[in-house]
């Protein structure tokens, strides 16, 4: 599956072309087969390394009382008059808020979680960034001075970002940060900030915005549904209650002090639900139906760091609960503190001639860029103190998997895995292969470094293409550079010294198998599904808004095939299945039961590489192909990615909410053209089954009936 | 030709055929055509595959 070769001499030729070893350890000077589609982006003479990578830029936590219109359990469709752009006659009138109007689409338990804070966000064009509260004294962020304006640049020896180009929350860089605790319900207000002239984009984006909190154990309503986007002028209120999974079942008295959150005096709010299923690093990004891809790649993506009893945020609490992990104490709060806890946000980017941010968006087996930025930074360094440091790591990108190590090739520590603490640490030398929205947590002790080394964080992941990675290189060939330009070092840790205080986490290379949060026990299986993600879509539907294509186009794009019965990968039968088919949001694939647990198999095509994401719920991996996973993802994940031909066994269960989510490959460019589908679970009154599929205007959100619900589902 | 396209046949170098560059170069200026449209709405991905833009694979 390509685009024919006339429209790109550069893309690599469709049939029987692998190259030689040889050719993919060469120097890249002269590859021009990444960026996928693009020439290579110019760095306008300027070295690697030469610019501090700015921490993210932490969001207020405002009162629920400064948001106005007060947020309700219902959306609010107060009526106020569109924007001309939009085409409407003059006069005509929209809802205020863009979530689906009624009680399907009401905040689920508002009631019981009303929110205690409130964070209001909007998505606009790239400006220059005036108030950026890094929450770090300037010495924890390599010497920058938050009061400087930090400018829409990549670099700030490369050119300022067109407005259009690049959309932000905030719209400005470095990415924003969202700091929650469990027991803390937050109302996310989202603006959409952007123009309503439809071609304002820079060449690529839509303006229609849904954000998806990946992947929060919350109602569907604020789960960021790919068909319940807002537009321009419009506000859609999300409520995170930031809940444990299993409150409606497990420890409902609050009684576990694992099961909990930092209080602002040290101690601990003991909230219901698993402590097995605690959470510490999420991410949010933009998931509007076929433009995912474009308006994640213009930045539209933001992290959230999730606080507990066990998971901190200040290493100096020593209550037996709190597993110190690298944070400081600085802020005198009792968590949240971020001295030694850093986000690092990784993407690949290009540019075009003039600098501004480019993309190729018909590379339909997937995209890849030539320049690696972190936290919206080209190739930084960042100064460390000789002491242990948590990065929470997330890949970002389009269609590129990294692999890391450091440059020295000495060990660090694997924390956590789609930001799960792990049932116990893992010491690597280098990462396992991080798909696409996979979060890595890792600890690197720099105290065995002086003062003025320097040692690179490094990519070893070779990819000739986006359908899947090619090989992994060792650190020397990376450092040699390779056939991709995104290969190599991409970070530079400076040591300053030792550090002003005494680093009081937990020491985990001294027991490199240390326990942090075990699995949740799963209940017995109630049912089994397969779902085959390939090639060679199909269409049996003809919605024009909720289809990818439409019916009657042939077998194309990318789709997923669904056996409700759970029937072997290898030899699906069309037609218990309905085929491999191309996304439609109104169609309904599956519905697990309430309150129970399933097993799915996840398989994948020959010659590809997905990373599967399941909204909702965390999963347990029981088997990649038939064998037991690696200590690095045994613990619990919601991206699973199933390798070539592969086959990925795991459990979930399904519990305390209801509505429509979603499973798709978040390959983006894949997820895009048609490699998703819809499942609902039924949660009881006021739900519907089957729900009714949102279809979003300007002038207000319609319903109508599910195109298909496949069979068994 | 550079040693890449002549041991690899894959990338077009700087040193390829100027001719073969100003065809590339054509070609991204029609991707990035179509992106545009894609994203302004102006053309649906239909199109493209009405167009004969798709091709499955082998």
């Amino acid at each position: 599956m390509l685009p024919i070769r006339g429209l790109n001499p550069f893309v690599r030729y469709a049939v029987g072309q692998s190259p030689s070893p040889s050719a993919l350890l060469a120097g890249n000077s002269d590859n021009q087969g990444i960026p996928t589609g693009l020439p290579a982006s110019p760095t306008f003479g300027v070295k690697p390394f030469t610019q501090p990578m700015p921490r993210f830029d932490v969001l207020h936590r405002n009162a629920v009382s400064t948001l106005t219109p007060a947020p309700m359990a219902q959306s609010n469709q107060t009526q106020q008059v569109l924007d001309p752009g939009f085409g409407f006659p003059a006069g005509t009138k929209g809802p205020i808020e863009g979530r689906p109007p009624g009680a399907n689409w009401a905040h689920q338990r508002f009631a019981q979680f009303p929110p205690q804070v409130a964070s209001e966000v909007t998505t606009k064009p790239v400006t220059s960034n005036t108030t950026y509260n890094p929450q770090v004294t300037p010495d924890l962020n390599s010497g920058i001075n938050p009061a400087v304006a930090i400018p829409a640049k990549f670099h700030p020896n490369f050119p300022t970002q067109n407005a259009n180009r690049v959309w932000t929350f905030q719209g400005t860089f470095p990415p924003k940060l969202n700091m929650v605790r469990y027991g803390e319900p937050i109302l996310f207000r989202h603006h959409n900030g952007l123009t309503t002239d439809i071609k304002n984009n820079g060449g690529f984006g839509r303006y229609t915005l849904t954000t998806h909190e990946h992947n929060g154990h919350h109602g569907a309503e604020n789960d960021g549904f790919t068909g319940a986007y807002f537009w321009p002028n419009q506000f859609y209120d999300y409520h995170w209650p930031w809940v444990l999974a299993g409150f409606t079942s497990i420890n409902t008295g609050a009684t576990d002090p694992r099961a909990g959150a930092p209080s602002d005096s040290g101690g601990i709010n003991k909230v219901p639900g698993d402590w097995r299923e605690t959470m510490s690093t999420h991410w949010f990004h933009d998931h509007m139906f076929t433009f995912t891809d474009q308006n994640v790649y213009k930045c539209n993506a933001g992290m959230t760091n999730i606080y507990s009893s066990l998971d901190r945020g200040d290493e100096t609490v020593n209550d037996g609960v709190n597993l110190r992990l690298p944070s400081g104490s600085s802020n005198g709060k009792g968590w949240g503190n971020l001295d030694f806890d850093v986000n690092l946000m990784l993407a690949d980017k290009a540019w075009d001639a003039n600098g501004q941010l480019n993309m190729d968006n018909i590379a339909f087996d997937g995209f890849l860029a030539d320049q690696m930025t972190v936290n919206f930074a080209w190739k930084p360094f960042f100064n460390v103190y000789a002491r242990r440091y948590r990065f929470r790591i997330l890949n970002a990108s389009v269609s590129r998997f990294f692999v890391l190590a450091l440059s020295d090739s000495s060990q660090f520590v694997q924390i956590a895995n789609d930001g799960n603490l792990l049932p116990v640490t893992v010491p690597l030398s280098q990462t396992d292969q991080l798909g696409i929205a996979e979060r890595y947590d890792i600890v690197i002790d720099f105290s065995r470094y002086h003062a003025g080394q320097t040692v690179d964080m490094v990519n070893l992941q070779v990819h000739q293409d986006g359908r899947e990675p090619a090989q992994i290189v060792t650190v020397a060939q990376a450092l040699a550079g390779t056939s991709d330009p995104a290969v190599g070092a991409i970070l530079r840790f400076k040591v300053l010294g030792p550090p002003p205080q005494p680093d009081q986490s937990v020491d985990l290379t001294a027991n490199p198998r240390t326990a942090l949060i075990p699995n949740p026990i799963l209940p017995a299986t109630a049912r089994q599904r397969t779902f085959r993600f390939d090639d060679n879509g199909s269409q049996n539907q003809n919605d024009p808004v909720t289809t990818y294509l439409g019916n009657g186009q042939g077998s194309f794009r990318w789709g997923i095939e669904t056996d409700n019965n759970g029937g072997n990968a290898n030899s699906l039968v069309a037609s218990d299945t309905g085929g491999t088919l191309e996304a439609d949001y109104g169609r309904i694939s599956s519905q697990p039961g309430f309150a129970t647990a399933e097993v799915w198999t996840l398989q994948g095509g020959s010659g590809w590489d997905h990373p599967i994401h399941i909204h909702f719920e965390e999963g347990q991996i029981l088997n990649r192909n038939g064998v037991a996973p690696s200590p690095a993802e045994s613990g619990r994940k919601d991206v699973y990615r199933l390798r070539d031909n592969g086959s990925v066994t795991l459990k979930m269960q399904f519990r305390d909410w209801g509505g429509m989510f979603m499973e798709h490959c978040h390959n983006t460019m894949h997820e895009d053209n048609a490699m998703l589908l819809r499942w609902d679970l039924d949660s009881g009154s006021p739900f519907l089954s089957p729900l009714p599929t949102p279809i979003s205007k300007p002038t207000g959100v319609t319903f109508e009936t599910p195109d298909e619900i496949l069979p068994n589902a | 030709m550079s040693r890449k396209d002549k041991d690899d046949s894959i990338w077009l170098s700087e040193h390829s055929d100027k001719r073969r560059i100003r065809d590339a170069e054509n070609a991204r200026y029609n991707r990035a055509e179509i992106t545009k449209a894609l994203s302004h709405g102006q053309i649906r991905r239909r199109d493209l595959v009405k167009w004969g833009l798709f091709t499955s694979a082998a």
